[in-house]
């Protein structure tokens, strides 16, 4: 575990310093700007999927997962609408919770 | 974050670190609960408390954090994690090729200590500082701005973990989705325009197609696929058609 941590610890400082550090001055062409642009939305969406895969495999009956797919995308809704992100994520973790528990 | 007031003009060295305590006091309001939530969750994960707030202290990037511990909870490959966390980084590039220019004067060391601290409320506090008062120390207000958010940081990570051990039952009721849901919320907020949207689409396509890859290698094929699904559709910055 302390091996992760350094590694990440390491990717994290190599990104940041990647044109901060070194003594010559240069330029992100843009065509690579644009692209990394991208990336938190790419990132973040895939880790969701392989998230909720993992649920929908393991859910040991359907109505849970389904409740689970249900109140991620109500949140996202309110987020993307809003751009509150506590208040969507208390309401989806709160229609989660009054679900399950009539399930 | 649009809320923050800036001060200037900073005048002395001692000026620019108030300034920068104070212009990243209210982002931290924002900062300090998923804090508590990273801190909690990661505990439950089977970090030792030491071990969440090594994280927090040494990789100090949230979005970087919740990723490798979804991925910590689906047994990935570590060096898997660490490519992810790689991407989940690049935006950095971004920043640091930014900010670059404006620091290229300050010694090597300082600079380091300029990259260590580049979060994302770092940059966007001092992207305004050189657009309005463009004749203060960098050094001091950078040292109060990514200071605090940095203490604020593993601060509340901390807590979280402490949370965790001793009243796990707060955090036992909808465990099951508080990850994906946190992400989930975080990516729709980014979902401003049509290629941000087609990259979230691709990727999540991907990401289903590709779930029975082993070591969670189809997460990593999928943000890049939907990095080019973002990239294909936008249109070159500066010629964007009327």
């Amino acid at each position: 575990m302390i091996w992760l941590i350094l590694g990440m610890a390491l990717v994290t400082f190599l990104t940041r310093a990647a044109f901060i550090v070194p003594n010559r001055k240069a330029d992100l062409p843009e065509p690579v700007a644009r692209a990394l642009s991208f990336s938190p939305p790419a990132v973040l969406s895939a880790i969701v999927v392989t998230a909720v895969a993992g649920i929908v495999r393991d859910a040991p009956n359907w109505p849970e997962a389904g409740l689970a797919v249900l109140c991620i995308g109500a949140a996202m809704v309110i987020s993307q609408r809003s751009g509150n992100l506590l208040l969507a994520i208390t309401i989806g973790l709160a229609g989660f919770m009054i679900g399950k528990s009539f399930a | 974050m649009n809320a923050t007031q800036f001060s200037f003009p900073p005048r002395s060295s001692a000026s620019d670190l108030a300034a920068g305590l104070r212009d990243m006091a209210p982002l931290t309001l924002g900062v300090l609960p998923f804090g508590v939530i990273f801190g909690a969750l990661a505990f439950e994960q089977g970090l030792t408390v030491f071990e969440v707030g090594l994280m927090s202290v040494l990789i100090y990037a949230g979005a970087s954090q919740f990723v490798a511990l979804g991925l910590l909870a689906a047994s990935t490959h570590p060096l898997v994690i660490i490519g992810a966390i790689l991407i989940v980084n690049l935006r950095h590039l971004l920043y640091s090729a930014w900010l670059g220019p404006h620091v290229m004067s300050y010694r090597r060391a300082w600079r380091m200590v300029f990259a260590f601290g580049l979060a994302d409320e770092v940059f966007a506090v001092m992207s305004r500082l050189f657009q309005n008062a463009p004749g203060s120390d960098a050094r001091a207000y950078y040292l109060g701005a990514s200071g605090l958010l940095w203490a604020i940081w593993w601060g509340s990570s901390l807590a979280g973990a402490w949370l965790g051990q001793e009243h796990p039952v707060l955090f036992e009721i909808g465990h099951e989705i508080a990850m994906p849901l946190t992400f989930a919320c975080m990516g729709a907020a980014m979902l401003t325009s049509r290629p941000a949207f087609a990259a979230a689409v691709v990727a999540g396509a991907t990401a289903w197609v590709a779930q029975d890859l082993p070591w969670q290698i189809g997460l990593v094929a999928a943000a890049l696929m939907g990095i080019g699904a973002g990239f294909v559709l936008s249109e070159p910055a500066g010629e964007t058609a009327p």
